[in-house]
């Protein structure tokens, strides 16, 4: 099952420049292990210890914030694409 | 006899976003502007926050803008009013500089500065725009407190850590200064009555030139949304 994942710029040293990658996972938090073993560090900057999602991040699948479904138990299909949405603050 | 009361827009800060966002509300209608930094001019300002000059170089950037906004509405055939207040938006001046404001617009650099905002607009019950950017990236959100989600229903508090700003990661230039048009865009449509876009995340991909916009909902744990009176207690924003 492929699912692509939109990296935003803050992220994208990890991915090599990549802006978006493929990934494979039948749940949210599955496509994040996977993606840490192909772009290892990747995963603390979505998660905290604890494995839950940090709470400055965002994921959404499709239009849809994984917060308002199973967290990263959300399921997933066949092509869905999944954003990371962070905090950034920079302005000035 | 005088006409309806101008709306009031406080910006909190004027750097590459309160920049282009303070020009294009200042050239569209007559209006009030509180403007409030604490910073001067910088060389290293001048590609991205366009009301300044090399000219400019170490003057208040209040003080600059002033006369800037103020030519800029009077080219457009109108007049606006503009009170520059320079110092930084903090807790124990939050509620007053907001007091007498229609609408915040947030386009500080730093977390801390965004949640008081959001957190201020939410205990005086006024709309707030905000935005942040890092290279080629940057969000915009739109909020009337107890109807749309607010900053805190998406980032919930201050990160800790990894994140960055531009300080540490840098800014390109035409990405704030796009993300500062969507401000002064969003504030105007509010200002007008048009809340059709408030409490929509709106990210802009300069890399891909990609505008997305999605629909937040309002947390039903979020804090702030959960309140009628939020503490501005300065623990909260260090």
């Amino acid at each position: 099952m492929s699912i692509s994942v939109r990296i935003p710029t803050p992220l994208r040293t990890l991915t090599g420049g990549k802006d978006e990658v493929d990934a494979e996972g039948e749940t949210v938090g599955k496509v994040i292990e996977n993606l840490e073993g192909n772009y290892p560090g990747l995963k603390a900057r979505l998660c905290d210890e604890l494995g839950g999602v940090l709470r400055h991040v965002n994921i959404y699948v499709g239009e849809e914030d994984i917060r308002s479904m199973e967290e990263l138990e959300t399921s997933l299909r066949d092509g869905d694409e999944i954003s990371i949405v962070p905090a950034i603050a920079g302005g000035l | 006899m005088r006409g309806p009361r101008r709306p009031r827009v406080l910006v909190i800060g004027l750097g590459g976003l309160g920049s282009p966002a303070a020009l294009a509300i200042a050239r569209s209608r007559p209006i009030h502007l509180t403007l409030v930094d604490d910073d001067s001019v910088d060389e290293s300002n001048l590609h991205r926050q366009i009301l300044f000059e090399s000219s400019d170089v170490g003057r208040p950037k209040v003080e600059v803008a002033a006369e800037r906004l103020k030519d800029a509405a009077r080219r457009e055939g109108h007049r606006i009013s503009v009170q520059s207040i320079a110092s930084r938006f903090l807790p124990a001046n939050a509620a007053e500089l907001a007091a007498e404001s229609t609408i915040l617009l947030e386009g500080s650099d730093n977390f801390a500065t965004k949640f008081l905002a959001a957190d201020t607009a939410r205990l005086l019950d006024k709309p707030v725009v905000q935005a942040g950017s890092v290279r080629w990236y940057g969000w915009s959100l739109s909020t009337i407190p107890k109807h749309t989600a607010c900053l805190r229903c998406v980032f919930e508090d201050i990160p800790r850590g990894v994140p960055e700003t531009c300080a540490s990661a840098g800014v390109v230039g035409p990405v704030v200064g796009v993300l500062g048009a969507i401000q002064a865009w969003s504030a105007l449509r509010i200002l007008r009555g048009d809340y059709e876009d408030a409490g929509q995340l709106i990210h802009y991909d300069g890399s891909r030139s990609r505008l997305t916009k999605r629909v937040i909902q309002r947390r039903t744990d979020c804090p702030l949304c959960l309140t009628d009176a939020p503490s501005l207690d300065r623990s909260q924003y260090i």
